[in-house]
């Protein structure tokens, strides 16, 4: 068993709401969207692990806070032993070494005035690693690498001269030049034709076989996930409902919102038996979230105690873990 | 049979642009009969949208239906005059758009935008009107407590069943759908598909979905059409198409879809990329990417030919 | 070799062919840049293009148009078209300079407003807000008053209008490239804010700058020549066309046009010039880099 990369434990970020100055006079507390709302998880070196969930539930928000883009309310996040939650400016340059992002918009994630080569290039300016011809030769050697050829033509482009597909191998040339142990990549294939999809995932896996690399995959599309990943982790509403790995997961899915999400994902079949599971309502607004469970006003199984309580994640089976009063 | 509720011939769309013309829509024919579901499928800029908007003379500016036929009913509907065309829209063909938000009037109450809808089509009694507007809400899913709310005070999949209830109040003969359901998430648009295909039982519509995504479109179409490059490539009854797809590009379309029900799935992907439709590759569009591709499909186009009845693709492999 | 020809007309052809696509905002900015080019070409040439002194009495004062001085002369017996040739001259000058005085202070101080943000974001604003609202001329004056009379006093004079303007702009594209995607990438990767502020945030910033700064120059003309008009500008006998619209405006009711018209038609083809090149770039720019 490989040893832990990353550790997040009690992790929350809540974003102060936007008010107006007659609100704030009038308003007698301060309201917070609780983004992420204490969530704990592990990620095993050289793995796939995979934050699935609707748009909301905060999977982006925790992409960010591991990134240490933004800074946690509270909790903690330790990387390769170390805990990082609160470096800053010089302490953390170090680590921004090693963890590297891939973002899901490959039209805004790259510079427009800056030409490919040297927005690749740049991350080893940037860390002292290789300045002019070696950075030049280090840059069109991942050009190469990522499919970006002939690499003279690609190396002098502008991104807008570039598809979607290009760019977006080239925002992973950008994340993979410093060799970093850990990438956090935050829905890479969701702007992207289906028909070039499966290019992005296979030159990521590879890419991880090549460097050793762990991802951190955020995505809501579970068909992509169940593809790429060895554990998922279901969000909702700012919590974790369910982790497992991959296999298990989508073979005994334990937490009635887990159950639902599968049953809604369409499927290439026409002849397909589509025994949706109904949930009632809407996902609530995570500035208050119902007490107890958070998702007891949708499930078809609610109890007493899901209402006033709120589940504790607990191990079902090894590496399945579930937090929910029916099933834990 | 009787004739077709729309048939379209030989239609040609091009938007007249500063850096050239592109053709989006590039001598494309199809039918639709009356109660059935038409899944339009392709990827960004293949044409499926241009071709939506072009049934309801919706095309924006700088694109123009250059050639070709759309007749609906009898009427050919890319001759007749604007006033005509205004009332067939909404009332005969309705559309549902992609996202609720910019459709509808954020300062207008829902009930009050579905009783204006049949107010401008000829129904004069206001308490008639808010009846059907009521009762199509309940056929959406969407309880009277909710009549008087402003469409920002609804959720995302809501909104969108106001959508359709909208394009349903008038009872339309056809309803066009352009990727409805891609702005929400995957609970909210199984709900959508589920809705829409109750509604299709219930009102025994005829529905052209347009969609990138071969699933949903697996699930609410009867039959399909694939379009590439501003064409379609390959046409079918769906099961067919599923079991047997004959274009090469059908054919790796549908293995770079992860499919939840398959384990060990190797995905695939198609090298290159959509042609630029200002100048696209001679000879068949798809020749660059295609494994088959031969010298002959390099410099003729080939026909859209019937290989079984009901069933087209325009590819040399197969004639 | 046929070869070679083939390429050459092709590249040739294809010149023509766009050229053939111009919109009406590429005349408007070939319009404008050829009216800025002539004034140019004025100001340059002057000594070879003007038949006399400007400074010095050459005629018989208020003399009409006619073969000899082909503007005609003003009340001291100068020769107007020299003194419109050489004005060019003087106003270019402070038109460059005034412009570039702005840009100077307004760019870096909106730049670094506009991302820090906070306090000092604040009392910017507020201080740039506040110079803003005054009447342009009436601050022209009052410093121009103040600072006395000269080229670079009068430039800069004009150039505390503008600076605002450039403040809010940049400020305004500053916000709003903070927020973008491909900023919080470069965080991502570990560069410093001096790095994001001048790779990323500056160069995206700047395709703005040329309108404002065309803009700006036309705007300069015209306060320059109401300064010179009100007696703020600079000292006789320069040639100035705002001075000498002023000298000249005097004998406008006894019938001698001439003095006033070309320097004012000076003053309002140049301003039109630098206005149009600046609405020009600022249609072919809008909407921004394609997809």
């Amino acid at each position: 068993m490989s040893e832990v990369i990353l550790e997040v434990k009690d992790l929350r970020k809540y974003f102060p709401v936007q008010r107006s100055f007659l609100e704030r006079l009038l308003a007698r507390r301060l309201d917070y969207v609780k983004a992420v709302d204490g969530i704990s998880f592990r990620v095993r070196r050289g793995s796939v692990f995979t934050l699935a969930g609707e748009t909301g539930c905060g999977k982006t928000t925790t992409g960010r806070l591991v990134a240490r883009l933004i800074e946690p309310t509270s909790g903690k996040i330790v990387f390769e032993g170390k805990e990082i939650t609160h470096l800053k400016g010089k302490e953390l340059k170090p680590i921004r070494r090693k963890i590297q992002m891939i973002f899901q918009d490959p039209y805004a994630s790259l510079n427009p005035r800056m030409r490919i080569g040297d927005a690749i290039g740049h991350p080893l300016e940037i860390h002292g690693i290789a300045t002019g011809k070696e950075k030049e030769e280090l840059t069109k050697e991942m050009l190469k690498r990522v499919g970006l050829t002939p690499v003279e033509k690609f190396y002098k482009a502008y991104p807008h001269q570039l598809s979607g597909g290009e760019r977006q191998r080239a925002v992973i040339a950008r994340a993979m030049i410093l060799k970093p142990d850990f990438v956090i990549a935050d829905e890479p294939v969701s702007m992207i034709d289906v028909s070039l999809r499966a290019r992005i995932l296979e030159l990521m896996m590879e890419l991880k076989e090549e460097l050793g690399v762990t991802y951190l995959f955020i995505t809501h599309d579970l068909a992509v996930a169940k593809y790429v990943s060895d554990v998922i982790a279901i969000m909702y509403l700012g919590k974790l409902v369910e982790i497992a790995p991959t296999g298990e997961l989508f073979s005994n899915p334990a937490h009635p919102y887990t159950r639902a999400l599968l049953s809604a994902i369409p499927v290439p079949n026409p002849r397909a038996k589509r025994e949706r599971i109904a949930l009632r309502g809407e996902v609530p607004s995570p500035i208050n979230p119902p007490p107890g469970c958070r998702f007891h006003p949708r499930c078809p199984f609610a109890t007493d105690r899901c209402k006033t309580e709120e589940p504790e994640m607990t191990e079902l089976e090894r590496g399945h873990y579930v937090a929910c009063h029916l099933v834990g | 049979m009787s004739t077709p509720l729309l048939d379209i011939r030989d239609l040609k769309v091009y938007y007249f642009a500063r850096r050239g013309t592109v053709r989006a829509v590039d001598n494309v024919s199809l039918k639709l009969t009356k109660g059935e579901s038409l899944g339009l499928v392709g990827e960004s800029g293949c044409g499926k949208s241009t071709l939506g908007l072009a049934i309801l003379r919706l095309v924006p500016e700088p694109g123009r239906i250059v050639a070709g036929s759309i007749m609906f009913d009898g009427l050919d509907l890319t001759k007749l005059p604007e006033e005509d065309m205004r009332r067939i829209r909404g009332s005969r063909i309705a559309m549902v758009f992609q996202d609720p938000m910019t459709s509808l009037n954020p300062l207008m109450k829902i009930g009050e935008q579905l009783i204006e809808t049949l107010m401008v089509h000829g129904e004069t009694d206001k308490e008639v009107a808010k009846e059907k507007a009521i009762s199509i809400l309940g056929d959406v899913g969407i309880g009277p407590e909710r009549f008087n709310d402003y469409p920002h005070q609804l959720s995302g999949g809501m909104r969108q069943r106001v959508m359709v209830a909208m394009a349903l109040i008038l009872k339309p003969d056809l309803v066009i759908a352009d990727e409805p359901t891609t702005a929400l998430d995957v609970i909210t648009q199984a709900q959508i598909i589920d809705l829409m295909k109750d509604l299709k039982e219930k009102y025994k519509m005829s529905l052209i979905f347009i969609s990138h995504d071969i699933s949903l479109v697996s699930e609410v179409a009867d039959r399909m059409a694939v379009m590439y490059a501003g064409q379609v490539v390959e046409m079918g009854d769906i099961l067919s198409i599923f079991d047997e797809p004959l274009h090469p590009y059908t054919k790796a379309l549908l293995e770079a879809i992860p499919n939840i029900e398959l384990t060990d799935q190797r995905l695939v992907y198609i090298p290159g990329s959509p042609p630029d439709l200002v100048s696209p590759p001679p000879g068949c569009r798809f020749h660059p990417r295609c494994p088959f591709a031969t010298d002959k499909c390099k410099i003729e186009e080939p026909k859209m030919i019937e290989v079984k009845p009901g069933r087209w693709v325009k590819c040399f492999r197969y004639g | 070799m046929a070869r070679l020809e083939l390429t050459i007309s092709r590249h040739i052809a294809r010149f023509f062919a766009r050229r053939a696509r111009w919109g009406a905002e590429h005349y408007i900015t070939a319009t404008g840049a050829i009216l800025i080019s002539i004034i140019i070409i004025m100001a340059i040439f002057a000594p070879w293009i003007a038949p006399y002194d400007p400074i010095r009495p050459v005629g018989d004062p208020l003399t009409p148009p006619c073969r000899e001085h082909i503007f005609g002369t003003d009340s001291i017996g100068r020769d107007v078209f020299s003194r419109v040739v050489y004005g060019s001259r003087i106003a270019l000058q402070i038109m460059i300079l005034a412009a570039t005085m702005s840009l100077a202070v307004g760019l870096p101080l909106g730049l670094i407003s506009g991302y820090v943000g906070g306090p000092l974001d604040r009392t910017l604003s507020l201080i740039m807000d506040s110079l803003y609202a005054f009447p342009g001329l009436i601050l022209a004056i009052a410093i121009a008053y103040a600072l006395g009379p000269g080229v670079i006093n009068i430039s800069a004079s004009i150039a505390v209008i503008y600076i605002p303007t450039y403040f809010r702009m940049i400020r305004a594209e500053v916000l709003s490239v903070r927020e973008s995607l491909y900023v919080e990438a470069a965080k991502g990767l570990g560069a410093d804010t001096k790095t994001i502020l001048f790779k990323y945030v500056l160069p995206n910033v700047l395709p703005s700058v040329p309108v404002v700064f065309s803009l700006n120059a036309a705007d300069a003309i015209l306060t320059e020549a109401g300064l010179s008009f009100l007696g703020l500008g600079l000292p006789a006998p320069t040639p100035d066309w705002g001075f000498d619209l002023r000298s000249g405006y005097l004998y406008m009711p006894a019938g001698y046009w001439w003095i006033v018209t070309f320097p004012g038609l000076m003053i309002v083809l140049s301003t039109l010039g630098f206005s149009l090149l600046g609405e020009g770039i600022n249609e072919i720019l809008n909407p921004r880099l394609e997809r």
